[in-house]
This record gives C-alpha cells, structure tokens and sequence, in this order.
C-alpha cells in the first residue's frame, strides 16, 4: 500500500487526483478514489423501471412544460390560507410569492441559492396533481394529494427491496398510497390488482386507464430491477 | 483493482457526447435516452446519496429520479452540467429527507444536518484490504460532511470545482480547500494503516 509517511498530499496532487488524472506515489488514496468510482454495482439501477416510468408519465402530459405534481394542493392550501388572511393584498402578494417561491412551504427553496432542484417552486403556473409527489414542496405536508399517481406509486413501492416495503411506507412519499389503500397493510394488495389493471404500467393522474399505450410498456416494473448496463444507442 | 480516471464511473463509461446526445433525446420524450441518463448517472448520485443519508440512499435516489424525470424539460446543458442538476436535485431531496425524518424547523442550517458517520478502527483497514466501493465510501463518510461531499461530487460524480461549488452553494475555492483536506484525511488514514 502507499506510504505516506514523511509528506502530506499537496494540493497540486489532490488536485490531480480528484480530477482522475494520473498521480503516482498515492496507490492507496487513488485506489480508494477509485474504489468510490468504480463500475456500476448490483442493485444500484434497481430503481430504472421506476424512474423511466415517471419520465413516461411526465412525456404523456407534454406538451404542458409543468408535469402534474401533487405539490400544487399544498400550495394551494396555502395561498388560499394567505389569501383568507390578506384578501386586499392578496393578489400582488402571491403572485409575488409564487414567483419569487417565497411561499412559506417547508423546504420549498432548497438549501442551495443555485438549486435548479427547487426551480418549480418559482413557477407560478398552477400545476395539477399527478404525479406521485413533489419532494421539494410537500416534505412536510402530511396530506395525501387528492388525485396522485397512484400507480407510479405502487411501482415505486413495488421496485423497492420487498423486505424494505414496511420500511418504505414510512416515506411520506407514500403517505398518498397508503390513504388510497385504506392501510398500511392493504397497500401490498392494493397495489397488485392496481398495477395487474394496467398493463402499460403507467397512468396519469391516477386514472389507470389513462394512456396507457402499449410501446411504452415498462420493461418490468417488479420482477425486472436491472438492465443491461451498457446500452448503444 | 479499477483505474481511477476521469474522476467518475469508469467501467461501464457513457461518453459524455453520448450523455449530451440522450439529453436532447430525452428532452423530447425519448425514453430510452432517458434510460441511459439513468445509467450514466444514477450509480454516482446513489453513492453521493449513501454518504448523506445512509441506507436511506435507495428512498432518496428513487425521489431524486422523479423529480428529474418530471422536469427534465426545464433542464437545459451539456453532460457535465447534467450531473451537477442531479446532484442538486440529489442534495435537496437528501435535506428533505433529514428534515423530515428529524422533524426540525426548515430554517435551521443544512450543515449540521448530515452527521458524520464514527470511524470504527477498522474501517481503513477495510479500505485498503478489500478496497470494495462500500469500504471507500464508508471511509469518505467519516470525513467531515463538507470534505466528503466535496470529495464525492469531485471525484465520483465528476464535477470541476465551480459545479460542485455550485451545487453546495458554495465558492469553488471553498470546495477546493474542503476537497483537499478530505483528501488529506483520507491519505493520512490509510497512511496510517501502513
């Protein structure tokens, strides 16, 4: 293993080696940085079928540029709680808000002043609910959305390690899942005659037959979890 | 032992032309481009993810893809620019994920929020033996958490300083300096075990 001792890193070589350029005398911390970025492990695209799914959902509901996102109901709870509270500046001052995303949602601007992550908060637009949640808005809100994708839901829930399934409904995530099942124990259930419902594995705005088309079926939303790592295309 | 070189995932490597191409393609819809985002990126942003939260880097990296894949149309940029939009994506989702599992006000600092993980003796050790992608990221998670998500968005996620700088909101010189004495940590740690 390298040795180390008698001089330290400089910064020059640290620099080199995050960069990923050739550095010598550093086996160990190269081979560690290495290690960090090494191939693809199993398990670590498990969550494909999952996220191709919601990009499925997201296209069907072009060309609206905001895909439906159950953040709006809380927001809108909101605005309509401001707007009960200031009803002569209401208007400037939510348009305001909604534009700047200043509205007083848990973590509705991100922790970072450059996060393009927090971005749809900023975007007035109301947006309808759909999709299975917007993480940025609705953290701390408990509520279910009244209309979300349940079935992006359930393939989430269903991609997911099974012995993890007790575990992954404490996610708020699936706080709207859990409504519509009537439990946390019905969830399993529920989820199976949704998803055996639609074939194309994909709905919008939790109407399972909505779109459904079948050259966008899901390679397998359960039993698939990974594919081939390397696609040409 | 996998070489280390170009500052991320090495082995099963999406050119960057090739990410830059898929993002035009996913951009309008096209799914199998969208997949291969997925592919480039996803295993950086889930060791990214493990260092701040854990187990819980399934849960997070699951969110952290709806969310892209929702607003991938309001992405615009290259490779490069693509990794660090997912990151951010990645960090706010993993914030999001501390603050909801603490249950602290929104307005206390992020910083505090990802604890460093304990360094069990043998954590370096395990490291240089073994050097699996578990035992290095376990020790890049007993920095300090600025050092190793520095450390993580340079040398995993292959970002230049001014993006991971841009996706802690940060100065790049900050991130620079935090990205060294990680590195410094590290080298120091496994020196140790000489």
């Amino acid at each position: 293993m390298s040795k180390h001792e008698g001089r330290r890193l400089d910064r020059h070589t640290a620099e080199r080696l995050l960069r990923g350029a050739p550095v010598d005398a550093t086996d160990a911390l190269a081979g560690l940085l290495a290690a960090a970025a090494a191939p693809p492990r199993d398990g670590e695209l498990g969550g494909e079928p999952v996220a191709v799914a919601a990009f499925s959902e997201a296209v069907q509901r072009a060309p609206v540029p905001r895909p439906r996102s159950p953040g709006r109901p809380a927001k809108l709870l909101v605005v309509k709680a401001l707007a009960a509270a200031t009803a002569i500046f209401a208007v400037g001052g939510i348009a305001t808000a909604a534009v700047t995303g200043h509205l007083p949602i848990p973590g509705g601007g991100g922790p970072s002043p450059v996060a393009p992550a927090s971005s749809h908060s900023a975007i007035p637009t109301p947006v309808p609910p759909g999709s299975s949640r917007a993480p940025g808005e609705t953290r701390a809100e408990q509520q279910p959305s009244p209309s979300p994708s349940l079935p992006g839901l359930c393939h989430a829930y269903t991609a997911g390690n099974k012995s993890e399934h007790g575990k992954a409904l404490e996610n708020p995530a699936f706080t709207a899942l859990i409504t519509a099942a009537g439990g946390k124990d019905k969830v399993d259930g529920y989820c199976a005659s949704l998803l055996k419902d639609e074939p194309s594995a994909k709905g919008s705005d939790g109407s399972k037959n909505d779109g459904a088309k079948p050259d966008h079926s899901p390679k397998g939303h359960d039993a698939t979890r990974t594919h081939p790592p390397h696609p040409t295309h | 032992m996998v070489p280390y070189r170009g500052g991320r995932l090495t082995a099963e490597p999406v050119a960057d032309a090739d990410v830059s191409a898929a993002l035009e393609r996913a951009r309008s819809g096209d799914e199998d481009a969208f997949r291969l985002l997925y592919q480039a990126v996803q295993p950086a942003i889930h060791r990214y993810l493990w260092v701040l939260v854990g187990q819980d880097a399934d849960d997070v990296a699951s969110e952290t893809w709806l969310q892209v894949a929702r607003d991938l149309t309001t992405f615009s940029g290259d490779a490069d620019g693509f990794r660090g939009w997912a990151a951010t994506i990645a960090r706010n989702r993993a914030l999001d994920h501390v603050r909801w599992q603490r249950r602290r006000p929104v307005a206390e600092a992020p910083s505090e929020w990802f604890p460093e993980r304990p360094a069990p003796d043998d954590t370096a050790g395990a490291a240089i033996e073994a050097m699996t992608t578990e035992a290095a990221l376990a020790l890049i998670a007993t920095l300090p958490r600025d050092q190793a998500e520095a450390v993580m968005l340079r040398a995993v996620l292959g970002l230049d300083a001014p993006a991971a700088a841009k996706v802690l909101g940060k100065r790049p010189g900050a991130v620079r300096t935090a990205a060294y004495r990680g590195l410094r940590t590290l080298a120091d740690r496994l020196g140790g075990q000489v």
